[in-house]
């Protein structure tokens, strides 16, 4: 921890040198004890500053109970690793060293400079510190004193618990700071949104249902076009067992079959259930000849064939009549695309080649 | 758009092929790969049924002339060998066994006996006498 400190100063050291151009020999002694008599040599040693040099020193002294009397006598929160504390005190020193190093530099490039070195100095330290007032010069002075002895206070020994603990108390009186990132963050946001922010909030404030509508899409229409068949279906399903009731006696329950197509209705009916080919006569079933006509040859192997084919097909009761035409027809493209090779061979005689040749086919 | 993707969620869901590879793992209701392939195999017969017997039925036959009956028999070779009714194998609904299939039911016997023991199988009675 020590060294680590030491070497931040020396990086602040090299950091002031590039910054002042002005050599710092002040190696290994506490560069703030010096400072501050630097300061204090300059202002003449005011009432004030005595008082704080008292301070101080009442300060430096080392506290009258030891650690382990204290953590004995009062109730202590058990120690823990903190590793964020450590980081945090580390940045803090950091940024007081910076300052006192400001400072020092600043009292030095006075001096140099020479004239009047305090309004010299007050100025350049308003101008790298913008905060302190360029008139005030006494009170910068002072302010900039008084945390320069704080650093040597809490660098001339390790801190101990109880200035450690007095220190987190204070902390938050001292720099109204919230403690997380989180809240940190929160605060910042509300004040920027109370300052600055507020404007630009409320230029993108939009309101979504303000605007007129494009009328792309209708309100009216629950899925733009999409079919959910499975939802549909046991929505139905769910409808239908929300309404309909469980069948309270044989009777219910033989007409729910019925309702269902589970049993035969009454008067029997042998055709029950075939819709399709109720008005169809079954003439039309049997007697197929009539679609060979206009294309089929009178005789011959194709006629015969294409007889065959009829008879099948009245026999056949799975097949409806659209089918079984179909069936025909499909064997007049299929002849009618071999028409070249069966005229070749002789078996789609044309009609007079077809009377001639009919008696030796007849056999 | 909306119509396209339900489609092409029916495709995924009623191919065989796509089920399990390339894509999401799908669940389908097929037992294993050979049901599946019987699957296949019954579609297919089933799509080339008309034609494939208007065919067969001009090959099958001693009344059209020798020329008809050979271009009827190129014919038939240009169908796949899956659309081939023959290749059809019956296999049980439920586990997919090849053997033992109680025809009605289209189930093996060890199914069927299981489903009949709990009275799911309407209109099977345990057989007594004696």
């Amino acid at each position: 921890m020590l060294t680590r400190l030491q070497m931040f100063r020396r990086d602040f050291r090299i950091f002031i040198r590039c910054l002042s151009d002005q050599a710092s020999d002040n190696n290994g002694q506490p560069p703030e004890s010096k400072a501050v008599g630097k300061n204090v040599e300059k202002k003449n040693l005011d009432k004030n500053t005595e008082k704080i040099q008292e301070l101080l020193k009442q300060m430096l002294t080392p506290p009258k109970i030891s650690e382990k009397e204290y953590s004995e006598k009062f109730a202590t929160a058990p120690e823990r690793p903190s590793k964020r504390k450590l980081a945090s005190d580390e940045i803090e020193m950091k940024i007081e060293k910076i300052e006192e190093s400001i400072t020092k530099a600043a009292g030095d490039v006075a001096q140099a400079i020479g004239g009047d070195v305090k309004q010299t100095e007050a100025e350049l330290l308003s101008k790298v510190l913008g905060k302190i007032n360029q008139t005030s010069t006494s009170l910068s002075d002072l302010l900039i004193g008084m945390k320069v002895d704080r650093t040597k206070e809490s660098e001339t020994q390790p801190l101990s618990r109880g200035q450690q603990v007095k220190r987190l108390i204070e902390k938050p009186t001292t720099d109204n700071r919230p403690k997380t990132r989180y809240l940190q963050r929160m605060k910042k946001d509300t004040d920027d949104s109370l300052k600055s922010r507020i404007g630009a909030v409320q230029a993108t404030k939009i309101n979504l249902f303000d605007g007129e509508p494009l009328g792309i899409f209708k309100s009216k229409a629950p899925n733009y076009g999409t079919k959910l068949d499975t939802w549909e279906s046991l929505k139905e399903r769910e409808l239908t067992l929300a309404t309909s009731q469980p069948p309270a006696n044989y009777f219910q329950k033989m007409i729910l079959w019925t309702e269902q197509g589970k049993v035969w209705k009454f008067p029997i009916d042998n055709e029950q259930g075939l819709e399709e080919e109720q008005n169809v006569h079954f003439s039309e079933h049997v007697f197929l000849d009539t679609h060979l006509e206009g294309w089929c040859p009178k005789k011959g192997p194709i006629r015969h064939f294409m007889e065959l084919v009829c008879v099948g097909l009245s026999k056949n009761a799975f097949y409806t009549v659209k089918e079984k035409q179909e069936h025909i027809m499909w064997y007049k493209d299929y002849f009618e695309s071999k028409k070249d090779l069966l005229t070749e061979v002789g078996a789609w005689d044309t009609q007079p080649i077809k009377n001639e040749a009919s008696p030796s086919n007849q056999c | 758009m909306n119509l396209n993707v339900a489609s092409f969620g029916k495709y995924i869901w009623n191919s065989q092929s796509l089920a399990g590879y390339g894509y999401q793992q799908v669940r389908n209701k097929w037992a294993n790969w050979l049901m599946i392939r019987d699957v296949k195999r019954r579609r297919m017969s089933a799509e080339n049924f008309l034609e494939r017997t208007r065919i067969n039925a001009m090959r099958r036959n001693d009344v059209l002339p020798v020329e008809i009956r050979e271009l009827a028999d190129k014919d038939i070779n240009k169908f796949e060998m899956n659309a081939i009714p023959l290749r059809i194998n019956n296999r049980c609904a439920v586990t997919s066994r090849p053997r033992g299939i109680v025809k009605e039911w289209r189930l093996s016997r060890i199914v069927w006996r299981h489903l009949a023991d709990y009275n799911k199988l309407s209109g099977v009675q345990r057989a007594m006498w004696g």
